[in-house]
């Protein structure tokens, strides 16, 4: 398990609910939706090899 | 270890900066205000006090857009035909109007357009009224350029953060 | 630019015309509201064919007063202002009374009395004045029209040129056509000029001042004159000025002029007439009689 992965993607979501509550808060409130949906799209393209892998292993577990 | 915190920095400051940027054109408008302002208050004193006619005023109060008009002036028109020659180049890019919104134009054109035609009295008066409204509208552009400066340089941070997190 | 050729850019078609017909030799220009546009030189006279419009003229106004009205309210209330190449424009029209002061409210008709330096002009005085045992003191006397003053500035500039330190007082801005205090017009190397200032006033100044030797003075005639000219007298300062008025005997029938004529402070009189600086006659002040007698030279 990479731990600093995981460190990273947590990071990542801190600092993207930090940019919406900033933007939010100066009256750009679609602006702030942009860059959450933005951050999670970040996250999940990130994490996408590693769904994969998972669904793989699953596959292989229950020989599907 | 070491070069990838540096780096890491490199990306967060490069980012803030490019914030601060972006912001940069409200901090012109504000500056150029706040010189259109100062100008106004010189004006005054060169016109109603000093008594020089408008083509000297303008010259002597050192705001590059007055010396636009002035030059415009020296045609042997009036004030208010030069400003209007001068106003669609001045506020292209490169132009000393370039960061005035067309609100910001409308109260120049308010100015220009009575500039030197009435009496000491009301052209004090006059003067006195512009300047009252630049320093509004300047007041304004500070307080959203402050904003705005703040916001865009915070973004940039955290932006350039998030950057190094992913990359670095 | 010259106020013909400032005048045509700014006039319609018709009275454009006429002021380039006669450009060369104009000294008056008459802009009327309503009413065409009247020229007038040496001898001659012309009036254009179409009227000119009210707004023509308040724009042409505008333009010469170099779209500052607020500079020049003050001249405008008294009745004309200068432009910076020595001519002055006369204005009249509607004025009210405000604050115990009146104010020129609306301009009805306009008079431009072209200023034309002649250069030399003055020679033939310049020489009467300057006798060889130090400057006398002489008046031009003569009927409006005559080129006293355009006498006098080219008087200034040859006493100047003589090595004489010449003071002027330009109470109406008409000698000199200073602007912020330097001269426009050419009256001299070693020439003083006090602008604005009134006649009396302005003499007393500059006697204490500016050590002259000469003092040249436009139009004098009242008792605050003959004040300063008897000042100027005392100080061994000369005097050089101008008078109106049609003959000698005209300048003795005034009490002012006549007092200043007996006290000895002028030597000479000038009487021009019959075109501009043409001299008529001389009369002079009889030595030894105490400013009592004049004689024709």
């Amino acid at each position: 398990m990479n731990l600093d992965f995981v460190f990273r993607i947590a990071g990542i979501g801190i600092i993207v609910t930090v940019i919406s509550q900033l933007l939010s808060r100066a009256g750009r409130d679609d602006m702030a939706m942009l860059a959450t949906l933005s951050g999670l799209v970040i996250v999940l393209m990130m994490v996408v090899n590693m769904i994969s892998d998972f669904f793989n292993t699953i596959r292989t577990i229950f020989a599907l | 270890m070491g070069t990838r915190v540096a780096l890491s920095v490199c990306v967060v400051l490069g980012c803030a900066l490019c914030g601060r940027a972006l912001a940069d054109a409200a901090r012109r408008r504000a500056a150029a205000l706040k010189g259109i302002a100062e100008g106004l208050r010189v004006l005054k004193i060169h016109m109603t006090g000093m008594l020089e006619p408008v083509q000297c005023a303008l010259l002597s109060a050192k705001c590059p857009l007055f010396a636009v008009v002035a030059d415009g002036m020296g045609e042997g028109r009036s004030a208010a035909e030069a400003w209007q020659a001068a106003r669609a180049p001045a506020m292209r890019r490169g132009g000393p109007a370039e960061a005035l919104t067309e609100s910001d134009a409308r109260v120049l054109d308010a100015l220009f357009d009575r500039l030197g035609q009435s009496g000491r009295a009301e052209q004090g008066a006059l003067l006195a009224g512009t300047l009252r409204d630049v320093e509004a509208l300047w007041d304004e552009a500070a307080k959203r350029s402050a904003e705005t400066g703040r916001l865009y340089t915070s973004l940039g941070f955290l932006i350039g953060m998030m950057i190094a997190l992913i990359v670095v | 630019m010259a106020i013909a050729d400032r005048l045509q850019k700014l006039l319609p078609g018709d009275a454009a015309r006429l002021l380039e017909a006669h450009a060369g030799r104009l000294t008056q220009i008459r802009l009327r509201a309503e009413r065409p546009v009247q020229v007038a030189g040496c001898g001659f006279e012309a009036v254009g064919e179409t009227p000119l419009a009210a707004g023509a003229l308040r724009r042409a106004l505008a333009a010469l007063m170099e779209y500052s009205l607020y500079a020049r309210q003050q001249d405008l209330d008294e009745g004309f202002f200068t432009l910076d190449d020595g001519s002055r424009v006369g204005v009249c029209g509607r004025m009210h009374a405000e604050g115990g002061r009146l104010r020129m409210e609306e301009v009805g008709s306009a008079c431009i009395r072209v200023a034309r330096p002649v250069p030399g002009c003055a020679r033939e005085i310049a020489a009467l004045m300057d006798g060889g045992d130090g400057l006398r003191s002489t008046l031009l006397a003569s009927l409006p029209g005559m080129g006293k003053t355009t006498l006098l500035r080219d008087l200034a500039r040859s006493l100047s040129a003589r090595g004489y330190c010449v003071a002027v007082a330009d109470e109406r801005h008409e000698i000199a056509a200073c602007r912020q205090g330097v001269p426009t017009l050419d009256v001299g190397l070693r020439t003083d000029v006090m602008d604005g200032c009134p006649r009396g006033e302005a003499i007393g100044r500059m006697i204490r001042a500016m050590a002259p030797q000469v003092i040249v003075a436009d139009e004098i005639g009242g008792a605050a004159d003959a004040a300063a000219l008897a000042d100027a007298a005392r100080c061994g300062v000369a005097v050089a000025a101008s008078a109106h008025a049609g003959s000698f005997g005209e300048l003795m029938g005034r009490v002012c002029m006549r007092s200043i004529l007996r006290s000895g402070a002028l030597q000479r009189v000038v009487l021009l007439g019959e075109r501009p600086g043409h001299v008529i006659e001389v009369w002079r002040l009889k030595d030894g009689e105490g400013g009592s007698a004049w004689e024709r030279a």
